[in-house]
């Protein structure tokens, strides 16, 4: 089967199957493996985009593939597929060593055909990435889904004016080109985020349910998300999804938000198929308080049958988990405090107000029904000494005898790692906030993520 | 902190996190053991990886391969337990009959899109960018 594009998302080393790392806890909070095996859920949004064109378009997730089998043959597979041209995943920067051997691979099976590279990591690293000689294309930006189809098209009708198309580094005759970052729409109705309908369609459509699994135990835990916006109203230091990045990264000025009758829409549609929770990407509030109104009512007048996960960046009253409880039968709620040390909190930026506010959100929540809260506390943010990361967990204690020592709060911790993200304050200006950085180049990056304990593989550290 | 320090840290964290739960009881003593073990023998591997990586490259890389698979056991949630992180799920699908018929549906429109594009082959170069 001849198709028009095809997604590759590689793992974060190749072959990691061969080599030995000591990733330790780099990915004990998130649903991946070391292997960061789940794929963007933005590549579904492109992909249903360009199949409403009548475009053939699938994802293979090579990392979940070579994780679920041993012997699963990537050269092999990557051999049999047929495609106008190849779209290789490099988002998240630890995926810089595997996507780049993957591209490597993928221009010696296929020299014809172009190799297309997009994400938030290679957006920043466009200039690094057109320099070899297995690139052909870097698509910038968080909105790819429109530019994605103009340049397929060019490339069906092999007319080469490449300048026409926003956002894009391309090559010709070896000489690259940078196209100014000026799609950035600020409305994202018209798509679906992510293309759930696009990925169940697939499987049916192309036979192959294996192939797009999102991450390892997915069949077995059909964990969904949903996307409420892109690019965020929140300046955290540590953070390359914050309001600064987006704009140096992406080009963004403003939050594009996700109506809440899209979201409601897309909540009926999982429903259909799955009853495991349903993750609404970041905080609600984000839209502003008619916003979460709207949404309040909208999920109130459906039947909701799954459990719907929120997320709070700041301090929330008693009256917002009350109109929550009153619209949305089951629900959990994740919070990143990242620290115990109110100072810390602010500088860094999520949830700057007192701890006593922490405990009063927590005992509202409590006391309206959640199911679970998950509490997040992080080691390596900016200004933190080895004793405060203890420290925090004293903060644990306090939060739980404060709470009635209540069984539905769950602690984590976890390191700053791999990286500092790209974009982010701390990454830019890593001496304003007390951090020495080892990696500058997506060369550097890519060299660190293979080393072989996540010691090593750390791109920072602090000065004092 | 250094990189050794964040290490460190994170390590110590956990453990004090870990004994923190069991002294609650949030996790039961198996899960606490299973924990505190990945958390020391983590410890002990990052050091023995500091001093393999003080050998040659040829040695280090012969080195590693030995150590390959006890690596690898502690991949995977080495400082919080396996379902800490799960929101709790009674039933994982709708039913089987209701997702056949999703697909039977998408199915359906993807036909239709073909259909579409047979009749109107240039629909694709038509969009255009509200920038
Ligand atoms: C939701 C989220 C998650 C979810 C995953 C959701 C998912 N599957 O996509 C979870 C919680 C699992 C997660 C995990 C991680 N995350 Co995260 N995550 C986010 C968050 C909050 C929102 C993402 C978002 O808005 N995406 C929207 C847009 C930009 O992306 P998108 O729609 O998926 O993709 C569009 C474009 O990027 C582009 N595109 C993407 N890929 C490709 C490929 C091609 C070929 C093309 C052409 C285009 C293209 O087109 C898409 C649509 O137009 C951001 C912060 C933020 N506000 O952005 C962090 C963020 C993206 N995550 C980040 C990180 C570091 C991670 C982890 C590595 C953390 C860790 N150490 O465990 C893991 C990686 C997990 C894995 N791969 O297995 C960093 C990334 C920094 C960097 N550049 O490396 C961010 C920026 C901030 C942060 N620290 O959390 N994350």
């Amino acid at each position: 089967m001849m198709y028009d594009f095809v997604f590759l998302h590689a793992p974060s080393v190749y072959d990691f199957r061969k080599n030995s790392l000591l990733a330790g806890p780099i990915s004990d909070v998130v649903p991946s493996s070391p292997v960061f095996e789940m794929y963007p859920i933005g590549i579904t949004s492109i992909a249903d985009y360009l199949e409403r064109y009548g475009l053939r378009v699938k994802i293979i997730n090579l990392a979940n593939r070579m994780l679920m089998d041993q012997n699963f043959d990537v050269e092999k597979k990557l051999r049999k597929i047929k495609t106008k041209a190849f779209g290789i995943v490099l988002h998240w920067l630890p995926h810089a060593h595997g996507s780049i051997e993957i591209a490597r691979i993928i221009k010696k099976l296929h020299p014809e055909t172009p190799v297309i590279f997009g994400g938030l990591s290679a957006t920043y690293f466009h200039k690094e990435l057109i320099e070899y000689p297995f690139i052909d294309f870097v698509m910038r930006g968080d909105s790819t889904e429109k530019l994605m189809l103009l340049l397929l098209n060019k490339l069906e009708t092999r007319e080469t004016d490449y300048e026409e198309i926003p956002n894009l580094t391309w090559k010709k005759d070896n000489k690259p080109g940078f196209n100014p970052l000026t799609y950035v729409p600020d409305n994202l109705d018209d798509l679906d985020v992510p293309g759930y309908r696009y990925t169940i369609k697939s499987v049916f459509k192309y036979k192959n349910f294996l192939d797009p699994l999102p991450y390892n135990g997915w069949l077995q835990y059909p964990n969904t998300a949903l996307l409420t916006a892109r690019g965020c109203t929140q300046s955290c230091l540590i953070c390359g999804g914050s309001k600064e990045a987006y704009l140096q990264n992406c080009g963004r000025k403003s939050l594009a938000l996700r109506s809440p009758a899209k979201l409601a829409e897309d909540i009926q549609f999982i429903q259909r198929f799955s009853r495991a929770p349903i993750f609404i990407l970041h905080d609600i509030r984000q839209g502003g308080p008619e916003y979460v109104i709207e949404f309040f009512s909208l999920l109130k007048d459906m039947k909701l049958k799954n459990e719907i996960v929120f997320e709070l960046f700041q301090y929330a009253d008693e009256e917002f988990f009350r109109q929550l409880h009153d619209a949305v039968p089951k629900y959990s709620i994740e919070i990143t405090l990242e620290t115990h040390d109110e100072k810390l909190r602010k500088l860094n930026g999520k949830f700057h107000c007192t701890n006593d506010k922490v405990i009063d959100t927590l005992n509202f929540v409590l006391k309206h029904d959640c199911n679970k809260i998950d509490l997040f506390f992080m080691v390596g943010i900016p200004g933190q000494t080895y004793q405060s990361a203890l420290d925090n967990i004293d903060f644990c204690e306090t939060i739980h005898l404060n709470c009635n020592k209540d069984s539905r709060l769950f602690y984590f911790v976890a390191p700053l790692a791999p990286f500092l993200d790209p974009a982010s304050t701390a990454f830019e200006y890593p001496e304003k906030y007390g951090y020495k950085r080892f990696c500058y180049s997506l060369e550097d990056h890519r060299a660190a993520i293979a080393q072989p304990s996540w010691k090593h593989m750390l791109s920072y550290e602090q000065m004092r | 902190m250094t990189r050794d320090d964040i290490v460190n840290a994170t390590y110590a964290a956990a453990s004090k996190l870990n004994k923190f739960k069991l002294q609650h009881r949030l996790i039961d003593h198996e899960g606490y053991l299973d924990i505190d073990s990945k958390i020391q023998r983590s410890m002990e591997y990052i050091k023995k990886i500091d001093q393999l990586l003080s050998l040659s490259p040829e040695l280090h890389s012969v080195e590693l391969v030995k150590i390959k698979k006890e690596i690898e056991e502690l991949n995977r949630h080495s400082i919080c337990g396996k379902n800490e992180l799960k929101w709790e799920v009674q039933k994982n699908y709708a039913n089987i009959f209701s997702l056949a018929i999703v697909g039977l549906e998408l199915l359906y429109k993807d036909y239709a899109i073909k259909v579409k594009k047979q009749i109107h082959p240039g629909s694709r170069h038509e969009i255009k960018l509200h920038v």
